[in-house]
């Protein structure tokens, strides 16, 4: 029997935490009304909840309730969430799926979907000079999951895609290739477009870098368009 | 530092329609506003530009929801620069935060009551002169709504008024909150008002709650003030001596006519006050 006056203050926070992140596994601190404990179980729960839910809008709309809650239940009792900032917690959760959750029982594609929707979070925070692009890479096409296309089994290609913040703060994404993501890589390592497409040649084993070079500038020529690089 | 005026907590669902009811009607404006750094501290984009236009335009208070003053988890130091640097970027002219804790081996994002405890005392009290220390300024806390206090061994009010002594900090007295409270622990709001050392209340909060029970009412922020937190405020500004009080409202958004015409009866309870003199 544990002797509730002699626990110190970290004991009794801990206890009383413990029992909000997960009343079925930790137990009410003492002599507290079962009624007003269940106001703070279900604030707290469903504000982290709908807080989650607002930000993995996908991942939401293809669970049902109950294995949505089920998920957010064990987010809030197994991890430990260090961020302070409230439009970061997605990211917290992003974590947990990729590192820490067992995954078992999910759907394959789960904690790549929650990287996916976490990123544009992200990018719309960064503060990068715009237009600014993120090459994304994925085993699953995360980009055209929901309700109707939930797959099971790997694809054989990766699914390559740009998340791109427009100059007017709007946030886009296109489908690419490998050459296309590893193109804007050696943009940001080597200052000269001569140099870059030296490099993209050897690596693809590409036998005319004459040839090379136009579809280098003719795949720039079209990203600016789009916006997704800025026009220089 | 503001003296008196009625303000506006401002959330992300507002500001577009509080920066269209500027360019409008200028006249029924808040006096200043206060915002929540925990929520826009590493933001960008178009919403967080929009709370730039405010902050430039009116004066501002902060008011923070993940110091956790009395929790045991560490004090996070990284954001504790982050918050001084914010409220030097918008002019934060006061800064407040609950007094509560909200971490307990990570964060959990939202309020936990503090045991009554004197051990609970020396720690908040400690984390209060750290944050100060390291703000380079006071910081008011404010008394939080309750719906149970586990391992209590002293009453709110001596909690309250020993932290505020042993932290030498400032007070954000949250009327709704002692009105909920009193309901939820039987005792009486004008005593405890009364009770609290009227010359560190910087500044006053007003607030609708739901009531979950005849003895059980819940601190939502989704409703209008009712007129007993309405009588209750303007017995604290007899008690206390008019304060700059915010208007908090976080979900259910009325019309924005509608929520300014509720600031505009803070400013009347306020002038009622001064015509009372």
């Amino acid at each position: 029997m544990i002797d509730h006056d002699l626990l110190d203050l970290r004991k009794q926070q801990l206890l009383f935490a413990s029992h909000l992140r997960n009343p079925a596994a930790f137990p009410a601190p003492p002599g507290v009304e079962e009624r007003r404990l269940d106001v703070y179980r279900q604030l707290f729960f469903s504000n982290v909840s709908n807080l989650l839910a607002g930000t993995f809008p996908v991942i939401r709309s293809i669970l049902s309730d109950e294995t949505w809650q089920a998920l957010v239940r064990d987010f809030y009792t197994h991890h430990h969430s260090a961020t302070p900032l409230f439009p970061f917690i997605a990211g917290e959760f992003a974590d947990y799926l990729l590192n820490e959750r067992d995954t078992t029982d999910d759907y394959p594609f789960l904690a790549e979907l929650a990287q996916y929707e976490w990123s544009e979070i992200a990018l719309r925070h960064s503060d990068e000079a715009l237009p600014t692009c993120w090459p994304l890479v994925f085993r699953f096409p995360v980009h055209r999951i929901g309700t109707n296309f939930l797959p099971q089994q790997v694809p054989v290609t990766p699914t390559y895609l740009l998340m791109y913040r427009q100059i007017d703060e709007q946030i886009k994404f296109m489908e690419s290739s490998a050459a296309t993501l590893r193109l804007l890589q050696l943009l940001q390592a080597l200052p000269a477009l001569d140099d870059v497409c030296e490099q993209l040649a050897v690596e693809m084993q590409h036998p005319d870098i004459l040839a090379l070079k136009v579809m280098v500038q003719d795949t720039l020529q079209q990203l600016r368009l789009a916006g997704v690089i800025e026009n220089s | 530092m503001l003296t008196e005026g009625a303000g506006l907590g401002v959330r992300r669902g507002l500001l577009k329609s509080l920066l269209d009811a500027e360019s409008a009607h200028l006249e029924f404006m808040p006096d200043f506003m206060e915002v929540t750094p925990d929520n826009w501290i590493g933001t960008a984009g178009s919403t967080t530009k929009q709370l730039h236009q405010l902050t430039e335009r009116f004066s501002f208070f902060a008011h923070g929801l993940s110091l956790s003053l009395g929790g045991t988890d560490p004090l996070d130091i990284a954001f504790i620069s982050q918050l001084k640097h914010f409220l030097a970027v918008h002019n934060i002219l006061c800064y407040s935060e609950h007094l509560s804790y909200c971490s307990a081996g990570g964060h959990l994002y939202d309020l936990m009551p503090i045991p009554f405890t004197d051990e609970a005392i020396k720690n908040t009290a400690a984390r209060i002169r750290e944050v100060q220390d390291r703000l380079g300024r006071r910081i008011a806390i404010e008394n939080v709504s309750y719906y149970a206090a586990p391992f209590k061994k002293l009453s709110e009010i001596e909690f309250i008024n020993a932290i505020v002594a042993a932290a030498d900090c400032d007070l954000l007295l949250d009327v709704n909150n002692v009105y909920v409270n009193s309901i939820n622990h039987s005792y009486d709001p004008r005593a405890f008002i009364a009770a609290l050392p009227a010359d560190r209340i910087a500044y006053m909060h007003v607030a609708g709650h739901y009531v979950e029970d005849q003895d059980l009412r819940i601190d939502t922020h989704a409703a209008p003030v009712c007129d007993p937190v309405w009588d209750l405020l303007g017995f604290a500004y007899q008690h206390v001596g008019i304060k700059p009080t915010v208007l908090e409202r976080d979900f259910n958004y009325p019309p924005i006519e509608e929520l300014l015409a509720e600031v505009q009866v803070i400013r009347d309870i306020q002038q009622a006050e001064r015509s009372r003199d």
